[in-house]
């Protein structure tokens, strides 16, 4: 898992929460690299499971919100790190371009990057269904994201998880757009 | 929160940054390595392809649009542009322009050929419209050119071999049609390669079974397999050449079989030759075989003769002669038995140079072969003042199986030989066992003499046809010079080695070795000859003599008469049939070869058209083997070899004719006796007498007729009569007469032979009255 998720990440809940909930969850949790992250470095996904979980249970907040919560905020930080990849009129065919043309070019920067699969199916002008695949079963993180796109296009959904396979490594999630 | 734990954890967050900022440093410094190294190897790659016509061996050049401005050429490409730009060379460089601005009109790839002094280049020139220049690209073919012409020449050599050999090379399809003829086959077939081409070798040049060879070759051939046959070959002018085609498939380059090639050579010579000599062979065939031919024919006609001498003196010494007339018989009878063994051994050593000698397989009594030997040339012994002894191992069983008559012969050979060539001296047989193979036994005979022995020089020869030790020998002592040869042909036949040992003037010494069976105990045949009692009476007993030479029938009826025979004379073959047809006869005694029809194919006719069982006894004056096979093989049923004695001729007459059945008392009047007195008796055999005359006459005529009706009713009514006057076997023979089904030759024969019996029946009872 990149470097710039976590390090993201202990940033919004820094601003959030504080420095000394960040120091609680690092020493809370027996990490790998003991809570330093660099942005450019690649770490194990484990770390980023521990630190939620624990932050849920500072926070007596449920792991899926923090997720989405998360998500939302890092699609608002994706999109302004990487502006050339928000050139699309509106969230269904950002969604439908990430596949075919997002995830080849974040290969190209990072090889090693291992990046979830969203196979979108425009069902009707307003309605789509997302077939999430990921063997990190963060479906939540990925419905956080779905939403920061939606609001970055401005836009008004409706977000339903339709069914999940695998202990939630196959999500099928259905976006309806309203009015 | 105090102020301390605020300090706390900022420090935490700091150290972290610290150390979060030095690994972010160290990821930087790495990327930047890698960067740097990319840099360089890219640079290099740049720096190598502007190099890379630099380092092209092979000149590379580039013109402008219409090839006439050199805008680059590598080092190798100098050459090139020195040699266009010679003033010399204007035309070559005319015309290389002229090439390059074709292959920017015409907009891709345009190849030529350019000779530079004594290198030829292929230049490939790739235009760029765009750029408006031409890229040339030259590659030094002179080595390929040069193999090529190599490989050239030798292609137009082995084409010049092969087209001068005198092989016709003709090259088919899978689908059997012809695809190149070469000019040797052309001139073989007479056809012009245009004829060939798309035509089947085999519709045009083979005969149907040839096609069928062929046919079967070529399906070897689909499965890859060369072979070798021969064929007449059919040309064009309709004559035919014997060749010999050795076919091998051929393959592509992709191992695919594309068709055949058959080499063809003309064995038309060959053949011809092989005709001549099977043609030579045949004639030498056909040779031998007249000569065969001759010989036997020669033999008959020397025989038919010596037997009327043989026989005619035998009764001329019945006839009572005085003292000088039976001194000059027994000199006749001596000579012509001479000549007959002169005659015998010419007859044996034709038929060992034709190999149709042959060996019987019967039981003999040997101690009697050797004293009936010794016997013979006793009288000769007697003469020369030689005491003949023998000595037979007591181990050796008394009977033995061999070939008594051929055996006999040798030692006859070596007896008369030694007594011949010996005064006032001995000659010892002697027969030793030399082992015991199972029922085989090793026996050698030992023919020893003191006479005048052979000269070692000679003894070589002594063995060889028509030789005698010395010239002068035959002169001195008489002989053909074949009874050695012959003897050597006969043990060899035999397994045995006819050796010999000898001394002038001390003696000589004849021995041989042989394997003999030991029989099984019968009494031997040869015990009979001893005690044989010539028979003088066979009781009126009808003889039918086939016979052309009136001598040889004079002889034999003179004989046959004096024994109470009564004979029919017939000429041939023809007229014995017709007396056959008329009345019955208890002998036939046949000669072989006469006029109209012989021997055999009476016989034949006899027993298959006649449907007569009456014995037949061949008479054949011809020795040469295979005649009597043929006898046997003609249905009859033995045969006497002319000339014969007249023992033989008894002893056949005793063999072949029932005498004892004639003697039977044939009637019975028991049953008659028993009815009444005999004044009724004496009134009843006259009746019988009387009737039975009539109904004989009767059968007679309706034999002649064929009238089997009439048979069968005249039966019927004599049967009564018949069961009270004669025997149970007659009134059997008279019933199987009235009912028999068949309208054929049998009832004729059956009926023809009760006539005899009845005719006997008459005469007894005539006797007894």
């Amino acid at each position: 898992m990149k470097g710039v998720v976590f390090t993201e990440f202990l940033e919004l809940f820094e601003n959030k929460f504080g420095l000394e909930v960040v120091n609680q969850i690092i020493e809370g949790c027996e990490l790998e690299t003991d809570g330093i992250y660099t942005s450019v470095g690649t770490y194990s996904p484990k770390d980023m499971f521990k630190m939620v979980g624990k932050l849920s249970e500072l926070k007596d907040i449920p792991v899926s919100d923090l997720l989405e919560i998360y998500g939302d905020y890092f699609f608002d930080f994706l999109s302004k790190g990487y502006p050339q990849f928000m050139d699309q009129p509106n969230s269904f065919s950002f969604f439908e371009s990430m596949d075919s043309h997002i995830h080849p070019e974040v290969l190209k920067i990072y090889p090693e990057a291992e990046l979830l699969s969203f196979d979108a199916e425009i069902n009707a002008e307003n309605d789509m269904t997302l077939l999430y695949k990921s063997s990190r079963t963060m479906s939540d993180f990925a419905v956080g994201l779905i939403k920061g796109a939606i609001s970055y296009f401005n836009e008004k959904v409706t977000i339903e998880k339709l069914s999940e396979e695998n202990n939630g490594e196959i999500v099928l999630i259905n976006i309806c757009k309203i009015g | 929160m105090d102020k301390h734990s605020e300090i706390e954890n900022l420090k935490k967050a700091l150290e972290r940054q610290i150390l979060a900022r030095k690994q972010a440093e160290s990821f930087i410094e790495s990327k930047s390595l890698e960067l740097y190294e990319s840099n360089k190897k890219l640079k290099d790659l740049v720096a190598n392809a502007n190099r890379f016509p630099e380092e092209n061996p092979n000149p590379v050049m580039r013109f402008s649009a219409h090839g006439h401005i050199l805008m680059y050429s590598n080092n190798s490409g100098k050459g090139i542009v020195a040699y266009l730009s010679k003033e010399k060379n204007g035309k070559t460089k005319k015309n290389f322009t002229k090439q390059l601005e074709k292959s920017f009109l015409i907009g891709s790839n345009y190849q030529f050929e350019l000779s530079v002094d004594n290198t030829i280049y292929m230049i490939n020139a790739v235009p760029f419209k765009s750029n408006n220049y031409i890229n040339v690209y030259a590659n030094d073919i002179s080595a390929m050119k040069q193999a090529n012409e190599l490989v050239k020449q030798s292609e137009e050599k082995y084409r010049g071999i092969i087209e001068n050999l005198k092989l016709g090379i003709l090259e088919v399809d899978n689908e059997d049609k012809i695809i190149k003829s070469y000019p040797q086959f052309c001139s073989l077939s007479g056809y012009d390669e245009d004829e060939l081409i798309g035509k089947s070798p085999a519709d045009l040049f083979l005969d149907d079974s040839s096609r069928e060879i062929m046919r079967k070759q070529s399906k070897e051939r689909l499965k890859g397999l060369s072979s070798v046959y021969e064929v007449p070959l059919i040309k064009k002018n309709g004559d035919i050449a014997w060749v010999i085609i050795s076919g091998a498939p051929f393959y592509n380059s992709n191992g695919h079989l594309e068709g055949s090639i058959g080499i063809h050579l003309d064995i038309s010579d060959r053949k011809e030759m092989e005709a001549d000599l099977r043609g030579a062979k045949l004639k030498a065939e056909e040779l031998n075989k007249v000569k065969e031919l001759f010989l036997a024919n020669m033999s008959h006609e020397i025989r038919t003769p010596m037997n009327a001498i043989v026989g005619m003196s035998e009764l001329l010494e019945q006839t009572g002669l005085d003292n000088s007339q039976t001194k000059y018989l027994s000199a006749i009878n001596s000579s012509s038995k001479n000549l007959l063994v002169l005659i015998n051994d010419l007859l044996d050593f034709s038929k060992i140079e034709s190999g149709n000698l042959s060996l019987e397989l019967v039981n003999f009594n040997l101690r009697k072969l050797i004293s009936k030997s010794t016997e013979i040339v006793g009288l000769k012994a007697e003469e020369n003042g030689v005491d003949v002894i023998y000595k037979v191992d007591d181990d050796l069983p008394e009977i033995l199986k061999g070939d008594p008559t051929r055996l006999g012969q040798v030692l006859l050979n070596l007896l008369s030989n030694a007594v011949k060539f010996t005064t006032n001296g001995f000659v010892l047989v002697s027969v030793n066992l030399v082992k015991i193979k199972g029922n085989k036994r090793l026996v050698k005979f030992i023919v020893k003499d003191d006479g005048i022995g052979i000269p070692e020089s000679e003894l070589i020869n002594i063995f060889k046809d028509f030789s005698q030790a010395k010239n002068s020998t035959t002169r001195l002592y008489g002989g053909t010079g074949l009874g050695l040869s012959i003897s050597q042909n006969i043990l060899r036949l035999m397994n045995g080695t006819l050796e010999v040992r000898s001394e002038l003037n001390k003696g000589s010494e004849f021995f041989f070795t042989i394997e003999l069976e030991e029989a099984k105990i019968e009494t031997s045949e040869k015990g009979n000859t001893e005690n044989y009692k010539i028979e003088k009476d066979f009781r009126r007993s009808n003889i039918l003599l086939v016979e052309d030479n009136p001598v040889n029938s004079l002889m034999a009826t003179t004989i046959l008469e004096k024994w109470n025979c009564i004979i029919d004379l017939a000429e041939n073959g023809v007229e014995a049939i017709e007396k056959l047809k008329t009345k019955t006869y208890h002998l036939i005694l046949m000669d072989m070869t006469m006029p109209k029809m012989g021997g055999i194919e009476a016989s034949q006719i006899i027993r298959t058209d006649l449907k007569v069982e009456t014995p037949i006894v061949a008479l054949t004056a011809n020795a040469i083997s295979g005649d009597s096979k043929k006898c046997f093989e003609s249905g009859m049923n033995d045969y006497l070899s002319k000339p014969y004695a007249q023992i033989d001729l008894n002893r056949m007459l005793t063999k072949w004719i029932q005498v004892n059945r004639e003697t039977e008392i044939l009637f019975n009047l028991s049953k008659l006796e028993e009815m009444g007195d005999p004044e009724f008796l004496e009134k009843m055999v006259n009746l019988f007498l009387v009737e039975t005359e009539k109904e004989i006459a009767q059968l007679n005529m309706a034999i002649d007729k064929s009238d089997f009706k009439q048979i069968r009713l005249t039966a019927h009514k004599i049967k009564p009569s018949i069961n009270y006057v004669c025997i149970v076997r007659l009134f059997e023979e008279v019933k199987a007469i009235e009912i028999c089904k068949n309208d054929d030759n049998a009832l004729l024969h059956k009926t023809r032979l009760f006539i005899v019996d009845l005719k006997l029946v008459l005469e007894q009872l005539k006797a007894v009255k």
